[in-house]
């Protein structure tokens, strides 16, 4: 049922636009700019009106928003999940609205660059409103670019700390609608609420919903009626201090007066008949947040994302690929054969180049769907939460919460992915320093190299030499995190841990696959396009003959030259050979590649087992001791060094831009060549002092 | 007495916090405000407490817990 009809006076239009520039503009442009691209689309400025949903974290915003457009937000279980701001179109009966899904936010007080955008999108458009003159009250009609309406998400089962964002929103001019979640959960607890009464209390019409069931009870039509009829004016909003002035005893002044009302409102509203949390929730909490069990489980459940990651993922890949490189691209040479076309640019630019590039996304595919699944399964479960407490100490020496462990520990299996799990970060600048320090993880990719160089040239302390460039992994993630604080990252926060820990729950399988295919479809999109065209350029490059000597296609090829052209760059670390090089060129595509290249540059066979190198070994013993000039140990070392920590492959780059924008993804590129680099000449100069 | 310092399972009433104001408000959103009934349920790993403000739990590390004054509900 839904409360207390809005009120039949409409509200004069205001005299003029304000000048406030129009939130549906301002909602587009993270999408425009390819961060965040998971947006489910632009609020245009058609005339449509447009409705946003606020809330606390963990109220159920964004299931709502699904629900309500069926666009498949991020739907989390945990603080924080809406960190980006989603977008809609809400269709009912013959209408159609636009929906702007708002990050997550306690108040309009905000701590973090996402609660900072929900405050601005929502209270500087009302002032900037109220300001030109359309007052205190009702606004409706179809101002496009505008917020018309508010949907203001609380929880029943947690009403008292989820009104006060509504209290506030309900001290600025804009018409509120208030919809409840959560309430079977609340029933369990003995909380019963009275809908009618709350709306009594706050003014506004309230509606019970269950978005996580797809059920939204008659929000639709009390949203419309107060769209058309318009809200009649509110009591006098608290008095306090600007929203931007800063943050003092006045303000905390203004919060007890507002804790006065809520407690008023939840005190005529509800009532208990016994029952308590107390249950299997904080049972299992007792275990997954103890001081030793807790890290035990946390380990626990990350040794089995990182082995579903990679171990079920690995076969479903290696299917693919095979099936792309194998029958799809044999049966494209027929058909290029059959036309009279077989041998030649256009055939080579289409399966070397467009068929190989499609290929390599999608043998992603399965990769990322197991990595998102996890995720939202940890996520909608509640026990991210808790594996953010668990390791909050440790990843704050690095300015991060303890949730960004997830994303780094993900990048040991696959950077990729990984990229895309900061997303569970509510902090933008945390998400920036995380997506930042995931490609120095040591991804599965790169082991392939680890074992041929190791097994080559360390006999058998191979294993010892892989370990350690694990180890070394998780330094360089540790130096380059402080190193980016005091640079480039200074204002990064550094609070202590305060994390709301939302009750466990059942993960429901619709939400899941939801969630999941959003994101992956998301990944696809924005990441698919530069994958394939960087294969393409690499073949391209590959083929096109700079003159010389025929005998040697690859050495005389673009590609060829212009590794041999780049080589004496890292003549000071020891390993300036342009087998080297161009080995390093195509590890920018794909570090699964590196060992192909050698053995296609060196025209000899891939081992089969990377442990026993046979003639490619014979070779690169032969170009270290060359290029090192006698001190191999430490050219190789320098090599593997290098490799760990410059530029990651192509498809984690085109994460990273999604994630963080291309200004920032280049500021990584540059970081981590010039790290690498200067790690790599002075582990090669510094050994051939030794040895 | 603070959260830091105070026995889990015994009903405390929240003092003002030493911390900065925005701190502060934020603490109290999440329902740790001054005179406010709280119960510290159990330690965590990394030194941090788990807080029951009736229903609703929250993780708070340990600078935190020793900025929130708490005494024992009489």
């Amino acid at each position: 049922m839904r409360s207390r009809p809005p009120g039949a006076e409409r509200a004069a239009e205001p005299a003029a636009e304000p000048a406030a520039e129009p939130v549906a503009e301002r909602v587009a442009r993270p999408a425009a700019r390819g961060c965040h691209g998971d947006a489910a689309g632009d609020v245009p400025g058609d005339g449509r009106p447009v409705v946003a949903l606020v809330g606390s974290p963990n109220v159920g915003k964004s299931s709502l928003f699904n629900a309500v457009t069926g666009a498949r937000r991020t739907v989390g279980n945990w603080a924080g999940t809406s960190v980006e701001v989603g977008t809609g179109s809400w269709r009912t009966g013959d209408r159609e609205l636009a929906v702007v899904d708002l990050p997550g936010a306690y108040s309009l007080d905000p701590l973090s660059p996402d609660e900072r955008l929900t405050r601005d999108l929502l209270v500087r458009d009302t002032e900037a409103e109220a300001s030109a003159g359309a007052g205190t009250g009702a606004r409706t009609g179809t101002g496009a670019g505008h917020l018309d309406l508010v949907v203001v998400v609380v929880s029943a089962a947690d009403l008292a700390r989820t009104l006060y964002l509504a209290v506030q929103v309900l001290e600025h001019p804009l018409p509120v609608v208030l919809a409840v979640t959560m309430g079977d959960v609340a029933t369990r607890r003995g909380i019963h609420l009275d809908a009618e009464a709350l709306s009594e209390e706050l003014g506004v019409p309230v509606v019970p919903v269950d978005p996580r069931r797809g059920r939204t009870g008659e929000l639709a039509s009390v949203v419309l009626q107060v769209l058309d009829a318009g809200q009649p004016p509110r009591p006098a909003p608290v008095p306090g201090p600007s929203p931007e002035a800063p943050c003092g005893d006045a303000d905390l002044a203004a919060a007890d007066r507002r804790f006065t009302r809520i407690a008023a409102a939840v005190g005529a509203a509800t009532h208990r008949s016994g029952g308590s949390r107390t249950g299997w929730s904080d049972r299992v909490d007792q275990v997954a947040t103890h001081p030793v069990a807790g890290p035990v489980v946390f380990l626990a459940v990350m040794w089995v994302v990182f082995q579903l990651t990679t171990r079920v993922a690995a076969p479903v890949q290696g299917f693919l690929d095979g099936l792309v490189s194998g029958p799809v691209s044999s049966g494209a040479r027929w058909v290029f054969g059959a036309l009279g076309l077989g041998g030649g640019a256009v055939e080579g630019l289409v399966v070397d180049g467009l068929v190989a590039g499609v290929g390599m996304v999608l043998t992603f595919v399965p990769l990322m769907t197991i990595m998102f699944s996890l995720l939202a399964v940890l996520e909608d479960s509640g026990y991210l939460a808790r594996a953010a407490v668990v390791t909050d100490r440790l990843m704050r020496a690095v300015g991060l919460p303890g949730k960004a462990f997830l994303p780094l520990i993900v990048g040991f299996g696959c950077n990729v992915p990984a990229v895309s799990a900061t997303r569970v970060l509510p902090d933008a600048r945390q998400r920036l320093l995380t997506v930042l320090l995931v490609p120095f993880t040591s991804c599965s990719a790169r082991l392939t190299v680890y074992v041929l160089v190791a097994s080559t040239f360390f006999g058998r302390h191979a294993g010892d030499v892989v370990f350690g460039m694990y180890v070394l992994s998780i330094v360089m993630v540790i130096l380059t995190g402080l190193l980016l604080r005091s640079t480039l990252l200074r204002r990064l926060g550094t609070e202590d841990l305060v994390l709301d820990l939302p009750r466990y729950q059942l993960p429901l399988p619709r939400l899941l696959v939801a969630v999941t295919w959003t994101r992956l479809s998301a990944f696809l999109r924005t990441a698919g396009g530069i994958i394939v065209a960087s294969v393409v350029v690499i073949w391209a490059l590959s083929t096109v003959q700079v003159g010389g000597d025929r005998s040697e296609p690859v050495r005389n090829s673009a590609y060829g030259t212009i590794a041999a052209a780049a080589s004496p760059l890292f003549a000071p670390a020891g390993f300036g050979d342009w087998h080297a090089t161009g080995a390093l060129m195509v590890g920018f595509v794909a570090k699964e590649a590196v060992v192909a290249s050698w053995a296609q540059t060196y025209a000899t066979s891939e081992p089969a087992d990377l442990r026993r190198p046979g003639g490619l070994g014979d070779s690169l013993r032969a170009d270290f001791e060359r290029s090192s000039g006698g001190h191999v140990v430490p050219a190789v070392l320098a090599f593997l060094v290098f490799l760990l920590g410059y530029t990651p492959c192509v498809a984690t780059l085109a994460a990273q831009r999604r994630e963080i924008g291309t200004r920032w993804t280049l500021v990584g590129i540059g970081l981590q060549f010039v790290l690498a680099w200067t790690l790599a000449v002075a582990v090669f100069q510094i050994g051939r002092l030794i040895t | 007495m603070t959260l830091a310092s105070a026995p889990c399972n015994v009903p405390l009433i929240l003092g003002r916090a030493a911390l900065p104001a925005p701190r502060r408000l934020r603490l109290a959103e999440l329902g740790l405000r001054p005179g406010a009934t709280v119960t510290v349920l159990r330690r965590t790993a990394g030194g941090g407490r788990i807080v029951g403000i009736g229903d609703a739990r929250v993780a708070i590390g340990q600078g935190v817990l020793t900025a929130v004054p708490a005494t024992p509900v009489q």
